[in-house]
């Protein structure tokens, strides 16, 4: 485990070196400000609409952050010829490819701390109501999310070029909540061969917008948090897809020549 | 004298063709169109669903004919952001810009070349993704056909502007930075600006800040899509003319600046 | 070498004009504004209707080309308490007379004070499965039983198993064939503020955010209504929706002489603007129709009781020739004549 631990730490530390993270951080966070300082009609306690904007702007920003770092990692490490000593010290693909995971993840994990940080630091400004489990289990399922992201990062760099994996990466992201609607909406109006298609895609692609715990937590005066049963069920359905990609993103970097 | 003066011109247009064809020889190598492909399948798809769903009525028609072209619109800038502002940084850091002007290649048309080539595909992009958001929407509305043609030369305009901008900041701050400025630039800059402006007062400070803000390059006065599917007819000739001059300035301004910077960097 | 020489004089004189002409652009450039106009497809209500109740943009779900399309679907989410309806909402009605009204096929529409005691103050009705909301309480709410449509399909119309179960769960999301709530809209006034920000010329904006400041029914708000109004009408001076409701809130506030101001100038645009006899249509609709009545109407009456009795009854006939017919206005004269 030591390599893995090694390799993560590596990822991690020059994700926080890099300049980007804290550009995006710093972007999100005159955003968020921005929402803040306009005089809404002298009103206090409007967090509705800042915990909107914020968690909107925190879950794109960090998930555009994971994109580019996921695609980014295999790639640039055989451009720069640095994953041979790598790979020639005892470390298996295995733990290089799950150390890179992790390390991604601790990325993605200090993003999101940083976010929180400045999130709850405006609703103690804004005087308004924290609801601790909502965003406890919004943070979750969020990083569920960003995990299913990292793997399929992974295994798009090792099929397509770095512009195209990110590219497809992001639009995946973006679209999540328009793929998940447009298949329920659609199937009544397609014939048969169309609704065994959308019933391909609706199992075949990882549904995002079921990670996405920000309306509730929006409106968290109004909704209950999630059970711990419906955690659970989301937890093994995120596992099945982050084991699918990780597992054929095993498979094509241990038949990638070196 | 004239002979070698002409002599001169041809080389330099000639410079200019080997930047540039170096330029798409490159997208070509790291097959950017693969990108390209994805966008336009993006597309196909989007008309595939709506194929099935239908369009009910003019509104919904409408919807989609301003969607399919802001996204065009969208899309073609970000890449064409994304080709100008790794052209220089990538050259520098793999060493490859050093060979190039070692030959008798000055650093203006160095510089200028990379500008067309980047240009150029911005925009045959741009053309390629706008025909695919415009043309498979019924048009169940009146839209100008002239103002049709006047998006499509001031999005041209406006890919020369960008790509001039990229390339000026990509010479000063990080790749990311430069993106992710000019994206912001891009998508917030015009209701940004045009929201400062309305909010200040008559003093003399701000009167001096509203000046200054108009140096900023703003994007959405020359993206006119909205007007073209609110059914508003074209901008007068006038206006038309000030607003082609209005992103020729900025573009000749930015290339000045960026000829000069790349002039004087150390190598 | 002089060629060379001159070529490098005219460029460096070239280079310099350039500079200047850019130094002094922001002359010209602060004067350009072609997206800057009124109408279009994009403000039509009726458009607005359509496109935001099609099935594409149901699909798309938040994404919009516009703010106000962003807007008309986060007041639906809002209102719903996030619940995602197909949209449903009657535009005109909240922002002529600021009632949250559901179109479709109503069954029964009860307010708080109407359902028994046990039900209004605290939880939905029928409250058992653990997705239901749950209401604070003191928080008010009405009940409506149209049976409007969500986004999300119920179990037995959907067909993605266990995957819709979950975004059942998730999202939040009420059984369409149960009650739904309408909650407090004030959490939307941000989303008019930023609104009327990135369209100044989106009346509808400003008529919703004004009453929905006007519920609050404090002085700061209710002032802070009157200065969004006049930012509305400053962008807008032609639509006399804005004037009738800066009257009214100016009379809430006890400022009797301005809102008679601001209810003959309502009225007076409102007779330049309404076609002959009122005829309903795509452009003047009957939510316009009751707000020129209304206009006209209380002009006459702030003129009566803050101003001149001659006064309102020279304005009490003018209307009432524009309108030919009018039983309140008819009563008026009638009164008047008699003092």
């Amino acid at each position: 485990m030591r390599p893995v631990w090694l390799i993560a730490k590596s990822v991690l530390i020059e994700a926080v070196r890099r300049r980007e993270v804290y550009v995006i951080i710093l972007l999100s966070l005159i955003v968020i400000g921005g929402v803040m300082s306009v005089n809404f009609f002298g009103m206090e306690g409007l967090t509705k609409f800042y915990r909107d904007v914020a968690l909107e702007v925190m879950s794109i920003a960090t998930a555009l952050m994971v994109v580019v770092l996921s695609c980014r990692q295999l790639p640039r490490e055989f451009e720069n010829r640095t994953i041979y000593p790598l790979l020639a010290k005892p470390v298996g693909r295995v733990s290089f490819l799950l150390g890179k995971l992790l390390g991604v993840l601790f990325a993605a994990g200090f993003c999101f701390f940083l976010f929180m940080l400045i999130f709850l630091i405006g609703t103690w400004y804004l005087g308004g109501k924290i609801p601790w489990i909502h965003l406890a289990e919004y943070v979750y399922l969020q990083m569920l999310a960003m995990t299913i992201i990292t793997t399929l990062g992974f295994l798009l760099s090792l099929i397509m070029n770095l512009d195209a994996a990110i590219t497809i990466g992001i639009i995946f992201y973006l679209t999540a909540n328009i793929l998940t609607t447009g298949i329920s909406y659609i199937y009544d109006f397609a014939g048969s061969v169309g609704k065994v298609i959308l019933i391909i895609m609706n199992y075949g692609i990882p549904q995002l917008t079921l990670f996405d715990f920000s309306e509730k937590t929006v409106h968290a005066v109004i909704w209950r948090p999630l059970g711990i049963v419906t955690l659970c069920y989301l937890t093994l359905y995120a596992m099945v897809y982050i084991g699918v990609y990780f597992s054929l993103s095993m498979l094509l970097f241990r038949r990638r020549e070196l | 004298m004239s002979a070698s003066f002409d002599y001169m011109k041809v080389g330099r247009w000639r410079s200019l063709f080997i930047v540039g064809h170096g330029v798409f020889l490159e997208m070509l190598r790291r097959k950017d169109f693969y990108v390209m492909l994805i966008l336009i399948g993006l597309f196909v798809m989007g008309i595939f669903v709506i194929s099935v769903v239908g369009i009910d009525n003019a509104a919904t028609a409408n919807l989609l004919l301003n969607l399919g072209m802001s996204l065009a619109w969208f899309l073609a800038h970000i890449l064409t952001l994304l080709t100008a502002a790794r052209q220089i940084p990538v050259e520098m850091e793999t060493k490859t810009l050093y060979p190039l002007l070692a030959r008798p290649l000055a650093r203006e048309d160095y510089y200028l070349g990379k500008w067309m080539a980047v240009t150029i595909s911005g925009c045959a992009a741009l053309y390629l993704l706008l025909l695919l958001g415009w043309l498979p929407v019924p048009r169940l509305e009146f839209y100008d056909n002239r103002l049709f043609l006047q998006i499509v030369v001031l999005l041209t305009v406006s890919i020369a502007m960008l790509t001039a901008l990229a390339l000026l900041l990509s010479l000063i701050i990080p790749r990311s930075i430069n993106v992710v400025f000019i994206s912001l630039l891009l998508v917030f800059g015009g209701s940004l600006m045009g929201f400062f402006q309305e909010q200040t007062r008559r003093t003399f400070v701000t009167q001096m800040l509203k000046w200054f803000t108009a140096y900023i390059p703003d994007f959405s006065r020359l993206n006119l899509i909205t007007r073209y599917t609110d059914g508003i007819g074209p901008l007068s000739g006038m206006e038309f003319f000030a607003l082609i001059c209005y992103g020729v300035l900025f573009i000749v301004i930015a290339l000045f600046l960026g000829g000069y910077l790349f002039r004087r960097r150390s190598l | 070498m002089s060629g060379v020489g001159k070529k490098r004089t005219s460029l460096k004189t070239l280079k310099i004009a350039i500079i200047f002409l850019f130094l002094l652009s922001p002359a010209m450039t602060l004067h350009l504004r072609p997206n800057d106009y009124t109408g279009g497809r994009t403000r039509d209500e009726n458009d607005r209707m359509l496109r935001n109740r099609s099935a594409v943009a149901t699909i798309l779900g938040e994404i919009r080309s516009s703010m106000s399309d962003i807007m008309f679907y986060k007041t639906e989410l809002y209102l719903h308490s996030g619940v995602a309806y197909k949209l449903n909402l009657d535009y005109e009605a909240l922002s002529s007379k600021g009632q949250v009204v559901d179109l479709g096929k109503p069954t029964a529409n009860l307010k708080a004070s109407q359902v028994s005691h046990e039900t209004a103050t605290a939880k939905a009705p029928e409250h058992g499965h653990e997705n239901e909301p749950e209401l604070p309480k003191g928080e008010e709410e009405i009940f409506h039983c149209e049976g409007a449509d969500t986004v999300i399909p119920r179990q037995i119309n959907d067909f993605r198993g266990f995957i819709g179960d979950l975004q059942r769960e998730v999202k939040p999301w009420i059984d369409p064939s149960k009650p739904h709530l309408h909650t407090d809209g004030t959490e939307l006034l941000p989303w008019y503020r930023l609104m009327t920000l990135s369209d100044p010329h989106y009346i509808r904006g400003y008529m919703i955010g004004a009453w929905w400041l006007k519920r609050q029914r404090k002085n700061t708000q209710l002032e802070a209504a009157v200065n969004f109004l006049k930012e509305g009408i400053s962008n807008n001076p032609e639509a006399f929706q804005l004037y009738l409701m800066r009257g009214e809130i100016m009379h809430t506030l006890g400022q009797n002489q301005e809102a008679k101001r601001s209810f003959k100038e309502a009225a007076e645009l409102a007779v330049k603007q309404r076609p002959a006899g009122g005829k309903i249509s795509k452009q003047w609709t009957e939510y316009n129709e009751e707000d020129a009545l209304a206009s006209m109407r209380l002009a006459v009456f702030s003129e009566r009781e803050f101003g001149s009795k001659k006064e309102a009854l020279a304005l009490a006939r003018r209307y009432l020739n524009v309108l030919e017919h009018d039983a309140i206005l008819e009563n008026l004269i009638k009164r008047l004549e008699q003092k």
